[in-house]
């Protein structure tokens, strides 16, 4: 398979750290926003994307390069969410928020913006689907890979999730109509 | 009046994905047309795909990923590669067995030690392998572990600024796991911080 962290990759699974700091790098963001989007917490989500890519330096020595990096990384992200969710209850946003950076100010924003509270009103598998899928570009067979369902049941998630959001949120027209 | 059949949730999926043939995108269209439940269910999913394509990345806070990097751990090698041990690790390993070992042709060529010599050998090979699945397993929750104190966090924190006194602090589920340092020697480390959820557990 081709994968473009492959070569990194490599090098990472032979202990070289400037090597997975590099992956880390490159998909810190990405990671970051999957579990923000899961999670609705900005506190919970980054104490999941350090527990998730501690878990990947570790787990690294076993991957296996039959399936994407990314894909594997996403759902030992997806996993360490959980776990976060499972630990204790989200916390409040104020608890949360982190003024140092203005870019931290800005996720606070979006968790408590309307996709955000209509993404908290999903179903999980909804949410998890619409987000690897709209949000971080993976494919149906990367969904599929990560969440063990079929494609077509990617699709259907996909298409249920959106509609619900669509249903929340209203169309285009309908909120232009109401700025 | 309603043109043909619904079409299915996935069909009309693929519809709004642009992934049909002109002949059965005509079709869908001309259902939608007279159809308004379809045609409803068509904008909704359009609008919640506008809106989450338009949404951004939420970036990760820099000293989150500083904390990635301050405690990532010693790296687990996986089986089948060459084994985790210099050659004065090997020594200090195999010196033992050898004189186990060597104790026990004395013992079996004297007559002393009859048909338990095997159980011996076995023991003392088990003994090497202890060793070595001490040495894979470092990374996993250890059953020999003392609860310490509770201190504010957030954890990654903890686990950096104890990391910047030279001791071994990783973050764990949640908790801090602390190795090879005394409760003197973290609670000098951490100074006059504040009680909190983070715990401090201490793996002997």
């Amino acid at each position: 398979m081709d994968d473009p962290d492959g070569p990194l990759v490599k090098r990472a699974q032979k202990g070289d750290r400037w090597a997975f700091e590099q992956l880390v790098e490159r998909h810190q963001h990405k990671l970051h926003t999957l579990a923000a989007r899961v999670l609705g917490s900005q506190g919970d989500a980054a104490d999941a994307v350090q527990e998730a890519f501690i878990r990947a330096w570790l787990g690294l020595p076993s991957f296996r390069h039959g399936a994407r990096f990314s894909t594997w990384l996403y759902r030992i992200c997806l996993n360490a969410a959980h776990d976060q969710r499972t630990k204790r209850p989200t916390r409040a946003l104020e608890d949360t928020f982190e003024p140092a950076d203005p870019r931290d100010a800005f996720v606070a924003r979006e968790l408590s913006g309307a996709l955000q509270q209509a993404l908290g009103a999903l179903d999980e598998e909804y949410r998890v689907a619409v987000v690897l899928y709209d949000v971080l570009g993976c494919s149906y067979a990367e969904i599929s890979e990560l969440t063990d369902v079929p494609e077509g049941t990617v699709k259907s998630r996909i298409f249920r999730g959106r509609k619900r959001l669509g249903d929340l949120l209203g169309t285009s027209a309908q909120r232009g109509e109401s700025k | 009046m309603v043109t043909g059949t619904h079409p299915e949730e996935i069909e009309l999926f693929d519809y709004v994905e642009g992934d049909v043939s002109a002949d059965r995108r005509t079709a869908i269209e001309t259902h939608l047309a007279t159809c308004t439940s379809c045609a409803d269910q068509v904008a909704q999913v359009q609008a919640g795909k506008d809106v989450l394509r338009d949404s951004q990345f939420l970036h990760l806070p820099p000293r989150r990923r500083d904390a990635i990097f301050l405690n990532l751990p010693e790296q687990r090698r996986a089986p089948g590669r060459s084994p985790a041990f210099s050659p004065k690790q090997l020594l200090a390993i195999l010196t033992p067995v050898v004189a186990v070992a060597a104790v026990i042709v004395a013992l079996v060529s004297t007559g002393d030690m009859g048909s338990s010599s095997g159980d011996q050998a076995a023991s003392a090979g088990g003994g090497a392998t202890q060793v070595e699945s001490s040495a894979e397993d470092r990374g996993a929750p250890t059953a020999g572990v003392r609860a310490l104190k509770s201190v504010a966090g957030p954890a990654s924190e903890v686990a950096a600024a104890l990391r910047r006194k030279g001791i071994d602090a990783r973050v764990v589920d949640g908790h801090v796991e602390v190795r090879g340092a005394t409760k003197d020697e973290v609670d000098q480390a951490l100074g006059l911080r504040k009680a909190g959820d983070v715990e401090i557990i201490i793996v002997s």
